[in-house]
């Protein structure tokens, strides 16, 4: 377990693929952020022009 | 019934070559696409013959794609369709011979071509003669793709390279088929498997498009 | 069975559907951040490193989620897509309308992902094979369906059109697959591609099971806020959403 979490700290880590790993971890999580803030952005949007309107 | 077809079939026919820029330019659209593939390719002549039979049909492709767009452009503006859609004959027995007659505009200039556009790109008697036939039974399928596609976005005023978009999807598969069946340029053997395919395709979107296509349509017209 | 359906039926209108959505989010957001922690630590640490890929494969632990969700999500969409084009319930279209651009993202970074794992594999960032070819097709057909949705102004027209295109998709991509396999196996004779899933064992299975349930239940989660943002902007003038406002308004 030391050997994985010591190998993981260079960015070349983990048997030379670490910069693949975070590469393909990264964009995965950004798209997750990206859907989460867009919906989140739309239904604050929409509820400050509902309390608005009414 | 027969009746209304021809008559259906034959105006349309007669309104497209009236024009002549409405049927030439898909034809020169095509020849220039692939002077220029040639003319690119053209001193390594090994490469070019290898590579044309594709270049062919993917020009083929995008010339579809170009006219597409004007099937029902000149018919809507005029309210031809709305009529249609509201005449007592089923209206996709109509759009099958909208589609036939605009098969015979679109396709048939260019496959009477083949043999100089063959011979442009230096390929063998045979080949050309594979290539007119799958692209012979490959075209009704591309052609009534092209339809839905144009009825899918009948209401879009300029749809443009949108409906490349939408169409790509539809198009993958006939294309692969059609490169499949000439790719192999001194192959002994015909490619009957790949032929049957095609042939298969083109005559399942013939038989099931026009419905999908007439209740996209019948939909669009009521609003 | 029929208790099921008619408790379906009782949820078909939209102002229900917008509690029920409201009840169950917290659920699926939870479940989602435990399935998809132990899929990360499982995967990123626990798992032994592959024999023949080293530590490499391990971004099949969100390439393979986001492959597998991208179709799910198509899949879900053309079934309420053939919902609302059979039976005509408009709350059918607005939950694959919903959905949509979640699977796209989904399928963009399945395509992104699969690129980064095919260099280091097997050299070449992409390949026109089956798998990938039918990625990107689906990828357009995402692309075009949203597109089609939003160009369309006559938002009734948009839905049928919509729902059409992409019943005539789902046919279309297993055809796509299919069609570009088949011609891969016949170019390069027995040469089958390369870029399958690697045969996989049980301590590298749990993770990957974990975060596709991760990620099922995130899109769930998501699901839940956007079809909840559409159902309120589509009912904006009905009188239950008035109520609604009014509520939200005395508590603030």
């Amino acid at each position: 377990m030391k050997g994985i979490k010591d190998n993981m700290m260079s960015i070349d880590g983990m048997g030379g693929y670490g910069s693949y790993i975070i590469a393909s971890y990264s964009i995965v999580f950004l798209g997750l952020a990206l859907i989460w803030i867009r919906s989140i952005q739309k239904a604050k949007r929409l509820q400050i022009e509902l309390r608005e309107e009414k | 019934m027969l009746k209304v077809f021809c008559r259906c079939f034959f105006s349309d026919l007669y309104v497209v070559f009236r024009s002549t820029r409405e049927w030439l330019s898909p034809v020169l659209f095509f020849m220039i696409f692939v002077a220029l593939f040639g003319i690119g390719l053209g001193f390594d002549g090994q490469q070019l013959i290898q590579i044309s039979p594709m270049i062919i049909w993917v020009a083929f492709l995008l010339t579809s794609l170009f006219t597409t767009e004007s099937i029902f452009r000149a018919d809507l503006e005029e309210g031809i369709l709305e009529q249609l859609a509201l005449s007592p004959y089923p209206l996709w027995w109509l759009l099958l011979a909208k589609s036939f007659a605009f098969w015979i505009a679109s396709s048939l200039p260019l496959m009477l071509l083949m043999p100089f556009v063959g011979i442009m790109m230096q390929l063998p008697v045979k080949e050309i003669i594979l290539l007119v036939v799958t692209l012979f039974l490959g075209s009704p399928a591309i052609t009534m793709v092209g339809v839905l596609g144009a009825t899918l976005t009948i209401t879009l005023p300029r749809s443009g390279i949108f409906l490349g978009i939408l169409l790509l999807p539809l198009y993958v598969p006939i294309l692969i088929l059609g490169q499949s069946a000439i790719i192999n340029l001194f192959s002994q053997t015909l490619p009957l498997f790949q032929i049957a395919l095609l042939g298969a395709i083109s005559l399942l979107c013939i038989t099931l498009i026009p419905h999908a296509a007439a209740a996209a349509l019948k939909t669009a017209m009521n609003e | 069975m029929s208790h099921f359906i008619q408790y379906l039926i009782h949820l078909g209108t939209p102002r229900r559907f917008y509690h029920f959505c409201g009840k169950l989010f917290p659920w699926f957001m939870g479940f989602s951040f435990i399935a998809m922690a132990y899929g990360l630590i499982g995967g990123l640490f626990l798992a032994p490193a592959d024999y023949q890929q080293g530590d490499g494969f391990r971004i099949i632990y969100v390439h393979v989620p986001c492959a597998f969700l991208s179709m799910f999500i198509y899949m879900t969409m053309v079934i309420f897509s053939t919902i609302f084009l059979i039976w005509r319930i408009k709350l059918a279209d607005l939950i694959a309308y919903s959905i949509a651009p979640v699977g796209a993202v989904f399928t963009l970074c399945a395509l992104l992902t699969g690129s980064i794992w095919g260099k280091p594999m097997w050299g070449t960032w992409w390949i026109w094979d089956a798998r990938l070819t039918s990625e990107l097709i689906l990828l357009f057909l995402y692309l075009g369906y949203l597109g089609l949705y939003q160009a369309i102004t006559e938002k009734k027209l948009a839905a049928r059109m919509c729902a059409i295109l992409a019943v005539v998709g789902a046919i279309d991509i297993p055809i796509i697959h299919y069609s570009v396999y088949w011609w891969n196996t016949l170019h390069q004779g027995a040469t089958i591609s390369q870029w399958g899933k690697p045969a996989i064992d049980m301590t590298m299975l749990k993770p990957l099971l974990s975060m596709i349930t991760g990620f099922a239940l995130y899109t769930m989660a998501i699901s839940c806020i956007r079809i909840r943002t559409e159902i309120l902007q589509r009912d904006f003038k009905l009188k239950w959403v008035n109520v609604l406002v009014k509520k939200i308004n005395e508590r603030h």
